[in-house]
């Protein structure tokens, strides 16, 4: 599934989902975010920014934990955490005034095109990619006779900006993925790997279930390392800047947990009724003898994930089908 | 199973990025890692995101230079240092010229030698063939001061000659043959001579001082005796060797920066014995460390040594005495146990009178002449008595 078909938010008057909690935000508070984002330069009156303030409140329950309930000083100190300058020029060109699209156009036209060409490597294929996404940005795309505009997802949270590069990301994700479906498998022929002698059926299934027990046990920002790291072949750099960790520190978890799994394996396979040596020997086996997918194993985890928990959370779109 | 057929929810862009710039609350990152545990597709995107982003970002500039800058190998910067390094070198060249000619201006002389009026006619080098062994007379010989040297030199014990006339002959007779007549070991009037100007150059702590060597024969030497005339009717000095031994000339500059300011002194030495030459050039090398003394503690200068190996005996124009056991690298105050002020130091005659071939097995001795007249000595340098 593309993640663009995933974006669409209808334009016009904003969704009543959240009317029946109508407003929240005291007309103090709200002048002074008003103010703050400098609607009045976009056009945007008060009504308009506090249904688009009290719709991202009520997506992220003001930054609580789903259930929680949030105090006034809570709900105050959302808001003012918030882009809110950025948020009023989204929700403006969203909404369609001109005053707000000349200013996004000002703002980040070239930024914009400078991403998409460092992302693609090519100034013709980023400029097309940029191009792409400002034609959806202006909600040139229709649904039910209505403009949709993926402007209408940004919540402020971030930055503008970090948004567009993202969303421009994903538009080059989906089209990469697209285009590689059509490319031709590579003519290479790999030279056969001298074979150990493959191990007992009996032991390949005792490994298997092991090693998917003790993939499933772990945490998800391990299994996030291990995915980033042996599946996606990302850089320990990479990965640390990400995380906003230091290299070094990424390298050690790495380390600990490839070890952490080495002995939880020998336990497991001991615990099957395994000797150590026999378990030993077992570890050394070719993966390609294992039946297992360890994408998978790494994709299905014990504990409850985001997009698992958020599934039946029709409240919360931040999760796109 | 390929990614791209599951069907699966994706993070918005929105949820992405806040992830990215860390402003989710710790749930929601939690959250969204387990998703990105999960999913190679929200991974690609968060990926190139950062990637994209770390691309806008503009190098941070280095505010100053890191030291490992400068080792960076770049053609421009090799060129540039070799040209610093090759004009310091040329000003360092240049001060010190400037310095060394504005300070002490380096003036080569022959210096002037006069044969003391009690010395025995010396021969002249082509009468010398016959071995004759000369006794002169142990006494130190009056020696004319140097040229110039702006104060007047006094009488160097003979013994410096002795020495230097003794181990240049051990030195040479090492690669050639030993025959060396003990009276080699005799002072001579080139002896006298030689150790006038050392102790000249001694006791005036002549920083600089040098004193050059060089055997203009290439023939190789014969030992010979070693009584070696000294002409005095010019500068050379000229020492008479055995016969049918080849000439060698050799010359002494000598150059001395404080007082004696530069003397350059010619030695002609025909046929002279092999170790006498390669004593001189001990000497030279001796008195080359000598002038490399340092200073004395009280930082005044030195108006009398006397030096015995590498213990050296040194008094200021103070009047006071130090002693240095390593050759004058280091000095130590003397305690003075006589009354007024050190005028002049000397070995005492007791060390020179002895034979060389005896005198190192023989405590050497100082003497000191305080501006009373009073003589005192001292074996060490260190305990002193009144003579």
């Amino acid at each position: 599934m593309d993640s663009a078909s995933a974006q669409p938010v209808e334009l016009g008057p904003p969704a009543t989902a959240e009317g029946a909690a109508e407003p929240q935000i005291s007309a103090t508070l709200l002048d002074a975010l008003w103010r703050e984002a400098e609607a009045d330069s976009l056009e945007l009156n008060r009504t308009e920014l506090a249904q688009k303030l009290l719709a991202v409140g009520a997506k992220y329950n003001y930054g609580l934990p789903p259930g929680a309930s949030a105090t006034p000083a809570q709900i105050e100190a959302f808001y003012r955490s918030l882009q809110l300058r950025e948020l009023a020029l989204a929700h403006a060109c969203t909404v369609g005034h001109d005053a707000a699209w000349q200013q996004f156009l000002q703002r980040f036209r070239a930024p914009l095109t400078q991403a998409a060409v460092a992302m693609t490597g090519s100034s013709s294929l980023g400029q097309d990619l940029a191009d792409s996404l400002y034609s959806e940005l202006f909600g040139l795309s229709e649904r039910d006779g209505q403009r949709r505009s993926p402007l209408a997802s940004y919540s402020g949270r971030g930055s503008l900006m970090g948004w567009l590069r993202t969303t421009l990301a994903q538009r080059h994700v989906d089209h990469h993925r697209r285009t590689r479906r059509e490319a031709p498998l590579e003519d290479t022929d790999l030279a056969a790997v001298p074979t150990a002698p493959t191990p007992t059926p009996e032991v390949l299934a005792r490994l298997g279930n092991s090693l998917a027990e003790a993939l499933r046990a772990l945490a998800p920002e391990d299994r996030f390392l291990l995915s980033a790291y042996f599946l996606d072949q990302r850089t320990l750099l990479q990965i640390a800047q990400l995380l906003r960790v230091h290299e070094a520190t990424v390298s050690r978890k790495l380390k600990r947990l490839t070890s952490g799994l080495h002995q939880q394996l020998l336990k497991r396979l001991q615990a099957s009724g395994m000797n150590r040596r026999a378990a030993e020997e077992a570890l050394g086996t070719d993966p390609r003898d294992l039946t297992i997918n360890l994408r998978n194993l790494l994709q299905t985890s014990a504990t409850p994930t985001f997009s698992n928990q958020t599934e039946g959370d029709k409240t919360k779109p931040s999760v796109k089908k | 199973m390929s990614d791209l057929l599951q069907p699966g929810q994706h993070l918005e862009a929105d949820q992405l990025n806040a992830f990215l710039e860390g402003v989710l609350p710790e749930h929601e990152r939690l959250e969204s890692l387990a998703h990105l545990s999960e999913c190679s597709h929200c991974r690609q995107i968060v990926f190139l995101a950062r990637q994209a982003q770390q691309a806008e970002e503009p190098a941070p500039a280095k505010a100053v230079p890191t030291w490992r800058e400068w080792f960076r190998f770049s053609p421009m910067s090799m060129l540039s240092a070799a040209t610093i390094a090759v004009a310091c070198a040329l000003i360092v060249t240049v001060s010190l010229h400037l310095y060394r000619t504005a300070q002490t201006p380096t003036t080569m002389e022959n210096a002037k030698v006069e044969l003391a009026p009690n010395l025995p006619p010396i021969a002249p080098p082509a009468e010398a063939a016959p071995p004759a062994p000369r006794r002169a007379s142990p006494k130190a010989a009056p020696v004319s001061p140097i040229a110039a040297a702006p104060e007047p030199v006094a009488p160097a014990p003979s013994g410096k000659a002795e020495d230097a006339i003794s181990s240049f002959s051990k030195r040479r007779s090492a690669t050639t043959e030993p025959a060396i007549s003990p009276q080699t070991t005799k002072p001579t009037a080139m002896n006298d001579f030689v150790a006038a100007s050392a102790g000249a150059v001694s006791n005036h702590e002549a920083r600089g001082t040098g004193m050059l060597l060089r055997n203009r024969t290439a023939a190789p030497l014969q030992p010979a005796k070693a009584a070696a005339p000294l002409a005095a009717k010019s500068n050379p000095i000229v020492v008479a060797a055995a016969p049918a031994l080849p000439t060698t000339t050799e010359t002494l500059p000598i150059e001395a920066r404080t007082t004696i300011q530069a003397t350059n002194e010619t030695v002609e030495v025909s046929a002279a014995p092999n170790g006498a030459i390669d004593k001189l050039n001990e000497d030279n090398e001796a008195l080359r460390k000598r002038s490399k003394v340092h200073a004395l503690p009280s930082n005044l200068p030195s108006a009398a040594s006397a030096s015995n190996g590498r213990r050296m005996l040194a008094a200021d124009t103070a009047g006071a005495l130090f002693l240095s056991k390593n050759g004058g690298k280091h000095w130590k105050s003397v305690k003075p146990q006589w009354q007024g002020k050190v005028m002049q130091l000397a070995l005492s005659p007791r060390s020179l009178q002895q034979p060389a071939l005896q005198k190192q097995k023989v405590e050497a001795g100082f003497q000191l002449t305080t501006d009373s007249g009073v003589v005192w000595v001292s074996g060490d340098g260190v305990h002193w008595q009144q003579k």
